[in-house]
């Protein structure tokens, strides 16, 4: 059995115990990547010039991939766009920095929707990347290729970022975990924008502990970034075996009346049961605004990605197409370097900032923004966590939702409330639905509260048993006894 | 041609004087290598994010409080956004709803009265990079692009270029004084944008606005405005329209030239800065920024005139440089003679400086050794016209007015007994001259003296000199 | 919003779309505009604005100078590095731009 399945938690102790060394882990790694990589598509590509990891760390010797719009000093970094040909860059993003300290060992760049928009990975420069669970279908996006990467066993962890939940919906797609940690806990400094007030780095990966160990690492605050927070890391894994016991889950029932499958409504009421008969309490909540979560989010995070993207004119880096006058030149450069998707949300965001719209769109969804944090607030003090699925429907199929990008926002319904929070959330995998793909359940808690929420996540999983389900779909990740 | 009242305001932007850039470390010194003083966030890389100098904020605080503007606790940075090569990000943080300073006035004298002109705001922003030509292509330098900058905006109230340009002196005049700004518009850390509108006498509404810009110094910018005055007054005698526009000054040809019209005026699109929280200015702040304000140009102007007894004009140079007027009341701090000291440092002072090419920072006599001269002078141990030698040889070699004047023999003699014997011996070689004056020549006594004064290398005491020829010449004439 | 209506959008964005793209483009926008206007019927009186989740002090730096990049890692990345310069096509007055 490739060691590339293996947890990071285990890893790390038999790093510690000598069975295998860290190059021996890095080559079952890179191994297992060259066995599937054209298949899944997951990854940009593999290097070894990465930066090196420290000889002992909390992390020490566990191999990992970014997504590409992660910057890696002298690697390229594309965020799967082609107005980012030929770039590398001159600098480390912060997160990778830690990693490195850490001891973890960077080993390649995973795919991902252009710009991190998207929800399917589809949008992608070199094409999607696909499922394990079922290659017809999308991982989920933006980090659909750090989903796909973990989800099939070609290494312990990988980094996304999360605007509108493009961790956590792949996470649930595949199977898998994916976390996204309060706003400002994790430094932004080298995340190429998508939408600055709502972009988090977080970890992909297959167990709850393993997420929080990454999260520690990743976590704290940044002099190179003036958004991020100034109190001190709570450690999040002392907690976190801790049990649900008198844990109040809160569920918005409302706002699973429509648009989600069956298979997911039973599946989340089986997994509520689940961990009722653990001792927690479920308490009913009304969230009469977040309905409106996804609208509010369609206007503010387009409206600042069309200003982080306006760099892109091919004067100082990337694509240049030639032209007659600067002007020329840089409509032309970012006309065909710009997918569709990317620039319907630039002119979407350009059109809500534009003057005699402004206080209609924007002006209006900051407020509405503020009483969606007042309404979350509120309810995170009636319970401990906000409960729902991560999505209203298992994975869908590649190709089904392109004609229509308002039918792939929706899938965002449960993850883009967080984002306009700024509270940490979390995706576990919860079960599966009668094709076999996976289902997966989303808590959200107050803001900094990130051990609270390890901890109920923890109970969740070990009431819930996907392992078992994980090791029926993908029988090479089972251990020898 | 009819005459027209004439509205003007004025925007200024000043680079601030801090060493690093507004949100971050690169240096924010003038010139450079092309593209030296740049980092990921000056070139605009993907994942960089800006940090607020806090120095800068300090700085916009000082000028707030020295033009008596309302200092804003809480103000927002803002994206400006636009395409344009000089623009990394191809858009600006600026501040826009929520400025840091609001209101306040620059003080400014005109025909002798005070007057103060209204401000509407002042508000930090980072500047541009440097794009120019290059035959049928242009490039870009962004070793500018980040520096902090504060706009400073007027209300539209000024009455006519005289008045403009008095605004524009008085401001770099009171940023210089607080340190903030060097104020060179050649350089171009000092700029300005004009706006005029003429309308006729006593009518209700304003005229149509013209925007100005690209005047590289006072003159040029009172010199654009006095020439848009007569384009629009021209326009309007025809019965025309003035349009609003933006027009582009040419110093050398003297005549502005239409730039781009209010079609193609940008739409912004403000919206907050998401990188950057709002800025909550901590009183102590404020508080520090008060107690190192020092006094303002005019109200020392007044100052040295009234408690000194100075003509305005020459408590006016002397205060028209903090630096200049530091060390003006350093020189007199003990007692010294004001008006000695002030015509000294007003003539061969600010000479030296100009000859020399050095500022007042940078010039090597001290105000206590500039002081010690002027003694000199005063109690009579040198004339003024050896004193002047002296100052240079202090210049030069760093010494002390006292130990040049002992080293060389300087000391003026004023000593009878010394005197006197140059007297009997210059009366003795010159007979003729004696009688030219004994027959009523009076006027022959400077040619006595000029001799006595090169006998003594210029050292004899003018007045006793020539009170000890008269004697001499007299008692001669007695006998 | 009319394929003429996104033109004039185009000029904001820096695109400049085909005929067939922007009626593509149009289309799609109107039915998100469309979706998005809902928070029109939300009583937001009195509620303020937020630009950011984070409540608390801004964090500044010290003015203390740091290494600057050398002009060749600057232009590393560059499509036509010139001279120390980029260079860009077309003739362009420092005056047309916003900060002369």
């Amino acid at each position: 059995m490739s060691l590339a399945w293996q947890s990071v938690e285990r890893l790390l102790r038999a790093l510690d115990k000598g069975e295998f060394s860290a190059a021996e882990l890095r080559e079952h790694c890179l191994a297992a990547i060259a066995a599937r990589g054209e298949e899944l598509n997951a990854f940009n590509f593999v290097s070894e010039a990465g930066p090196a990891g420290a000889a002992v760390g909390p992390l020490a010797g566990i191999p990992y991939a970014s997504k590409a719009n992660i910057a890696v000093r002298d690697q390229p970094l594309s965020c799967n766009s082609d107005i980012l040909e030929g770039y590398r860059s001159l600098f480390h993003a912060t997160v990778i920095e830690r990693l490195a300290a850490a001891g973890a060992r960077w080993i390649g760049q995973t795919n991902m929707d252009e710009f991190a928009m998207g929800s399917s990975c589809e949008h992608s420069n070199r094409g999607s990347a696909k499922n394990p669970w079922d290659l017809k279908r999308t991982p989920g996006g933006s980090s659909g290729g750090s989903a796909a990467a973990v989800a099939a066993g070609l290494l312990p962890f990988a980094l996304g970022s999360d605007t509108g939940g493009s961790i956590r919906q792949p996470a649930g797609f595949c199977g898998i975990v994916g976390m996204k940690p309060t706003y400002g806990r994790v430094s932004r400094w080298g995340l190429v924008a998508f939408a600055s007030s709502f972009d988090q780095i977080g970890p992909l990966c297959r167990s709850v502990t393993d997420a929080a160990l990454v999260y520690e690492v990743l976590a704290g605050s940044d002099p190179r970034d003036a958004t991020s927070l100034r109190e001190p890391v709570a450690g999040v894994t002392e907690e976190m075996e801790r049990g649900v016991k008198g844990v109040r889950i809160g569920v918005p029932w409302r706002l699973l009346e429509t648009g989600v499958q069956p298979a997911v409504r039973e599946n989340f009421e089986r997994s509520l049961r689940a961990l009722e008969a653990e001792g927690a309490e479920l308490v009913e909540l009304e969230l009469p605004l977040t309905g409106h979560a996804i609208a509010a989010y369609y206007i503010l995070a387009p409206a600042e990605a069309s200003s982080n993207l306006a760099r892109y004119d091919g004067v100082r880096y990337g694509l240049r197409v030639d032209g007659n006058s600067v002007a020329e030149m840089t409509c032309l450069t970012r006309t065909r370097g710009f997918g569709d998707e990317v620039k319907l949300r630039i002119l979407l965001g350009s059109y809500v900032l534009s003057s005699g719209y402004y206080d209609a769109y924007y002006g209006k969804a900051q407020r509405v923004r503020a009483m969606l944090r007042d309404e979350h607030r509120q309810a995170l003090r009636q319970c401990d966590a906000i409960v729902t699925p991560t999505s209203p429907t298992s994975a869908f199929a590649l190709g089904e939702r392109l004609s229509d990008p308002l039918q792939m926002y929706l899938s965002d319904a449960f993850t883009v409330p967080a984002n306009l929070t700024g509270f940490p959330a979390i995706a576990i995998p919860s079960g599966v639905d009668p094709e076999g793909l996976p289902l997966s359940i989303h808590l959200s808690c107050e803001a900094m509260a990130e051990a609270k929420m390890f901890r109920i996540a923890r109970g969740f999983e070990r009431c819930l048993d996907f392992e078992s389900l994980r090791r029926l779909r993908f029988p090479e990740s089972t251990e020898a006894a | 041609m009819n005459v027209y009242e004439t509205v003007i305001g004025l925007e200024v932007h000043a680079q601030l004087s801090t060493k690093t850039k507004l949100f971050c470390g690169s240096s924010a010194a003038f010139g450079g290598e092309p593209n030296a003083r740049t980092d990921p966030y000056t070139l605009g890389l993907p994942g960089t994010l800006p940090v607020l100098n806090a120095l800068a904020v300090r700085y916009a605080i000082r000028l707030g409080l020295a033009l008596g503007c309302d200092i804003q606790e809480r103000s927002i940075f803002a994206r400006k956004n636009y395409f344009y090569p000089d623009l990394p990000k191809n858009y600006q943080i600026s501040q826009f709803e929520a400025p840091i300073c609001l209101g306040g006035g620059v003080p400014i004298r005109e025909d002798g009265r005070a007057r103060t002109i209204p401000l509407e705001r002042i508000h930090l922003e980072e500047d541009a990079g440097k794009s120019m030509h290059l035959g049928e292509t242009s490039q870009v330098d962004l070793n500018r692009s980040g520096v902090p900058l504060v706009e400073i905006v007027s209300k539209p109230a000024m009455s006519g270029p005289a008045q403009a340009g008095l605004y524009l002196g008085s401001l770099r005049q009171i940023l210089r004084y607080l340190q903030i700004c060097d104020g060179n518009m050649e350089e171009g850390s000092l700029r300005c944008d004009a706006n005029i509108s003429i309308r006729p006498h006593r009518a209700l509404e304003l005229g149509t606005r013209v925007e100005l810009k690209n005047m590289n110094s006072i003159r040029g910018v009172v010199a654009a405005l006095e020439h848009e005055y007569l384009r629009q007054a021209a326009l309007l005698d025809r019965g025309e329209t003035v349009e609003q526009e933006t027009r582009s000054w040419d110093p050398d040809a003297k005549r502005s030239v239409f730039m781009r019209g209010k079609e193609e005026a940008h739409d912004y699109r403000y919206f907050p800065e998401p990188d950057l929280l709002p800025l909550v200015l901590d009183p102590q702040w404020i508080r520090a920024e008060r107690d190192v304000l020092p006094e303002l140009p005019f109200a020392r102007q007044e100052r040295l005139a009234r408690q000194l007894s100075l003509p305005d004009y020459d408590a006016g140079v002397l205060s028209s440089e903090r630096e200049l007027g530091d060390y003006f009341e350093s020189v007199i701090e003990n007692k010294g003679d004001a008006k000695a000291a002030s015509n000294w440092i007003m003539s061969e002072l600010l000479g030296q400086l100009n000859d020399r090419s050095l500022s007042i920072t940078e010039f090597p006599v001290s105000p206590a050794e500039l002081a010690g001269l002027l003694s000199l002078i005063g109690d009579g141990s040198i004339s003024g016209k050896i004193a002047k030698e002296v100052f240079q040889e202090m210049i030069d070699s760093g010494r002390s007015a006292g130990e040049i004047v002992d080293a060389k023999g300087l000391r003026q003699i004023s000593g009878d007994d010394e005197l006197l014997g140059h007297v009997t011996a210059t009366l003795e070689a010159n007979p003729p001259q004696c009688q030219q004056y004994l027959d009523g020549k009076e006027s022959v006594l400077s040619f006595f003296v000029g001799q006595i004064m090169k006998a003594t290398h210029g050292q004899a005491n003018p007045k006793r000199t020539n009170e000890l020829l008269r004697e001499a010449l007299e008692a001669k004439r007695k006998a | 919003m009319t394929p003429e209506d996104l033109q004039k959008l185009e000029s904001l964005a820096g695109l400049r779309l085909d005929q067939e793209e922007r009626a593509v483009l149009a289309q799609r926008l109107e039915r998100l505009l469309e979706y998005v206007r809902q928070i029109e019927s939300i009583d937001s009186t009195g509620v303020t604005p937020i630009a950011t989740t984070l409540e608390g002090l801004p964090s500044l730096r010290e003015d203390v100078v740091e290494e600057s990049l050398p002009a060749a890692a600057a232009l590393a990345n560059a499509p036509d590095p010139h001279d120390s310069h980029f260079r860009i096509p077309g003739v362009m007055r420092q005056s047309d731009g916003e900060n002369a």
